[in-house]
């Protein structure tokens, strides 16, 4: 494989386009302001840590890509020369990472940034799934380390035993590159569910590798599936749509793993409302000049839900999150959720009653898990505080939560509707709608706060709700139920 | 004497014809969890030959083609492939070996002509010249993105980088499924021209009998994992026939004791039956034992499939 070859399966413009504007956010930007860095430190940390992760994952993107093809292992040395170009692309940008921190790092001693380099560009090598969420799970666990306190704990060790940072970062790079290039991982990588890389996928989501993709995976599925799959009848299950909906719950309608199945909702909303409550709290804690103490942090909770000091304070923050990130999550479920994962006797429309029916039985559970979780918020945040527990609390959480239903079936409503518009099958396009969601439900909150709530929360619910029944009986009405959505299929590596 | 479809599997090849053959398998046993895909197959594909490779869905004809290219290894038993244990083939092998996958993976973003070049700077055999006449006698689109191509128009892709570069062994799977019956008929056309200029061996597996009966001159067989038939094509054709007897006195049996007999329709006047021998003097002495007239019909691979895909249950029946 001549270096054109290479050239052609990595796609350098793209590769140092995404590779900058990504390193820019996720490190300078993020840095900057969540991390409370200055200016020379956020490049210097971008530089060391961020980037080379970030660029690391570009390469090591196109080597997935090209080893989880079939074609890979019958190519005559072309895990030698793979490799061979990797170790040499790697190499490249770490000499021009390390050169570009020269600029901005003075406490850095220079064995200690090459190992870290090294280190970081070889470390994405082990992302072999190469799943959309992947990608911010690790920039989610590098940011706590990246804000103040560690941060200078970090500082201090690379200073301290920088040959030692510098061998466990080349040690590291080398066990990465011998792992994924050895006989055993590429002879085998094509076997498992199909990878894309981001330069692929870049600039905006290509919809038919994304199909391409769920194709193959469920030829695979298909192909692994050994057990014979139950018939259902209508003659043994009945004709309502509770019944059906039943069936369609046992089946699993679309879904992928326990995470849809009633006590993973539960647990995953309960898990939503810790993350949210819990952030403001690290990034407070961590951040420069804004530690608080834990104490400090649940008198602070105590108090928003008191709704006394509700503006500014945490646990303002983890009530306006709540309708944002439960429209995702729920915009992201139902659309998954819509392709049936085998064939019911049942007509379109009834098909679209048993989905409704999943959706409130999902929902509910949401909420439920919501509820739970703040219960034991408010439960522990008094018991750290010494504060007697004061049970009207719950009830006023229950008031905050009482506005995600209305919030979750318009944003339904609006996935269902705007199903044609190849906009909204790009990651923007399903930020927006959160952001929207987010903003429509803080306003809605507001709204439920004053008099007026408590006389249109009931029609506003039931107004939400026929919205998106309607959009969702349209959308089964007259589209392939075969086919995934195709912003949902961004986000789903494999499938039923 | 004894029938040839009574006969057991053919065992593992003597040395000599082991040596000289592109594919050997010994005592091949492949398990996917409890399912078993081939249960100890021992084969020697004979060299320079077309091998039809035949067996319903499930027989192991793909499992038996990707231990052959070195894609999986076997769960018990050797396969050694151009001459190397196929778990170990290496540059100088693969860049003898071409193998057409029936669902392949392919780098999907690329144009086709991206991915030509892109397989072309592995091989210094690529024949570019090749090449442009499968592109052309294909009719494909060397502009567009493989992700925008057709089922068809992928397994095309397939054929090109599987033999663009002139393997000594070719190994396809399910090749011609999806083309339709112009492209078929060229793409068997270019088969023979390979055989005919480069001695390559190919071993085709399809299940479009009627196009794969007119290259291959040798037949492998599987049945749920097992082999039950590895002989030349020009064998299997003498000794499978369809005979026809008639008696006008309606005295022909239900079921005829000889072991030759494979199959038999019709009533007490006329019996049909399909038959497999290579003695050429059989049918007139099954005649005149039942003072029938007889015609006899020879079988074509369509017709002979489901008697040597069905060996193994007639054996135990």
């Amino acid at each position: 494989m001549p270096l054109r070859a290479y050239f052609i399966l990595l796609r350098p413009v793209r590769t140092l386009l995404l590779g900058l504007i990504n390193s820019g956010c996720c490190g300078v930007l993020f840095l900057r302001y969540c991390g409370d860095c200055s200016l020379l430190e956020a490049l210097a940390f971008t530089c060391v840590i961020v980037a080379p992760l970030i660029f690391g994952d570009l390469l090591a993107g196109p080597a997935h890509e090209l080893m989880n093809r079939s074609v890979f292992p019958l190519i005559p040395g072309a895990r030698h020369q793979l490799r061979r170009w990797h170790l040499f692309g790697t190499s490249s940008l770490a000499a021009l990472l390390l050169a570009t921190s020269s600029f901005f790092v003075s406490e850095f001693p220079f064995a200690a940034r090459l190992g870290l380099i090294a280190a970081g560009l070889t470390l994405p090598l082990l992302n072999t799934r190469r799943v959309g969420w992947s990608y911010f799970v690790l920039l989610l666990l590098i940011a706590p380390l990246l804000t103040a306190a560690p941060r200078e704990s970090f500082v201090a060790a690379c200073q301290a035993v920088p040959w030692a940072i510098f061998s466990l970062g080349l040690l590291c790079a080398g066990l990465c590159v011998r792992h994924i290039f050895s006989a055993s991982f590429a002879g085998n990588y094509w076997k498992t569910p199909y990878v894309v890389s981001v330069q692929t996928l870049a600039p905006f989501y290509d919809t038919t590798m994304i199909q391409r993709r769920r194709e193959d995976n469920e030829r695979q599925a298909i192909a692994k599936r050994s057990r014979p799959e139950r018939e259902w009848r209508v003659a043994s299950v009945g004709t309502s749509v509770r019944d059906w909906a039943r069936v369609v719950r046992h089946a699993r309608f679309g879904g992928t793993s326990w995470i849809w199945s009633g006590p993973g909702i539960v647990a995953f909303g309960a898990l939503l409302v810790f993350i949210n409550g819990a952030l403001p709290f690290v990034f407070g804690y961590f951040g420069r000049g804004n530690a608080i103490s834990l104490q400090e942090y649940c008198g602070m909770l105590i108090a928003g839900a008191h709704g006394t000091e509700l503006a500014g304070s945490p646990g303002r923050f983890a009530f306006t999150s709540f309708p944002s990130t439960s429209i995702m999550v729920t915009m992201f479920a139902a659309s998954v959720a819509a392709v049936p994962t085998r064939h019911f006797p049942l007509s379109r429309r009834r098909l679209a009653d048993c989905f409704f029916a999943e959706i409130l039985r999902f929902g509910a559970l949401g909420c439920l898990g919501f509820a739970l979780a703040y219960a034991v918020e408010i439960v522990g945040a008094a018991i750290v505080t010494r504060t007697p527990i004061e049970y009207f609390l719950f009830a006023r959480a229950l008031s905050h939560i009482r506005i995600l239903p209305t919030v979750v079936l318009l944003g339904i409503a609006v996935v269902f509707a705007t199903v044609r518009c190849r906009w909204m099958a790009s990651f923007g396009g399903y930020l927006l709608w959160a952001a929207v969601g987010g903003a429509l439900g803080g306003l809605a909150m507001a709204i439920t706060e004053s008099i007026l709530g408590a006389y249109i929360w009931l029609p506003g619910l039931a107004l939400s709700a026929w919205l998106a029944r309607t959009a969702i009986r349209r959308y089964y009405a007259t589209h392939d139920l075969n086919r995934l959505m195709p912003w949902a299929a961004r986000f789903v590596g494999r499938t039923a | 004497m004894p029938s040839p479809a009574l006969a057991p599997a053919p065992t593992a090849p003597a040395g000599d014809t082991a040596d000289a053959s592109p594919v050997v398998l010994r005592s091949i046993t492949q398990r996917f969890g409890k399912h078993t895909a081939l249960s100890d197959v021992s084969l020697a594909l004979p060299a320079g030959r077309i091998i039809g490779l035949l067996g319903r869905n499930g027989a192991g004809k793909t499992t038996l083609l990707h231990i052959a290219a070195g894609l999986l290894p076997p769960t018990a038993g050797d396969c050694t492939t151009l001459g190397t244990p196929s778990g170990k083939l290496d540059t100088p092998q693969l860049t003898r070996l071409g193998l057409v996958q029936q669902e392949g993976r392919y780098l999907e973003w690329m144009t086709v002509r991206q991915h030509l070049d892109f397989n072309a700077s592995f091989y210094p055999s690529w024949d570019r010249d090749l090449e442009r006449r499968l592109l052309e006698a294909l009719e494909l689109d060397p502009k567009r993105k493989i992700v925008q191509l057709s089922p068809g128009d992928r397994q095309k892709v397939g054929i090109l980088l599987g033999t663009c570069h002139r393997p000594a062994l070719l190994l396809l799977d399910e090749p011609i499924s999806s083309l339709d019956p112009i492209v078929r008929r060229r793409l068997l056309d270019f088969l023979l021209e390979l055989l005919r200029d480069d001695g390559t061996t190919v071993v085709i597996s399809s299940h479009i009998l009627n196009d794969v009966e007119k290259i291959v001159d040798w037949i492998v067989a599987l049945e749920t994992g097992e082999l039950v038939e590895n002989s030349p094509f020009d064998l299997l054709q003498e000794s499978y026939a369809e005979w026809t007897l008639t008696s006008a006195a309606g005295s022909l049996p239900a079921t005829f004791a000889e072991p030759f007999v494979l199959s038999r329709q019709g009533d007490a006047h006329q019996a049909v039956l399909r038959v497999r021998t290579t003695d050429t003097d059989a049918a007139a002495r099954l005649a005149a034992a039942h003072r029938a007239e007889l015609r006899v019909r020879p079988l074509n691979l369509d017709e002979m499939f489901p008697l040597l895909t069905d060996q193994r249950r007639r054996r135990h029946a």
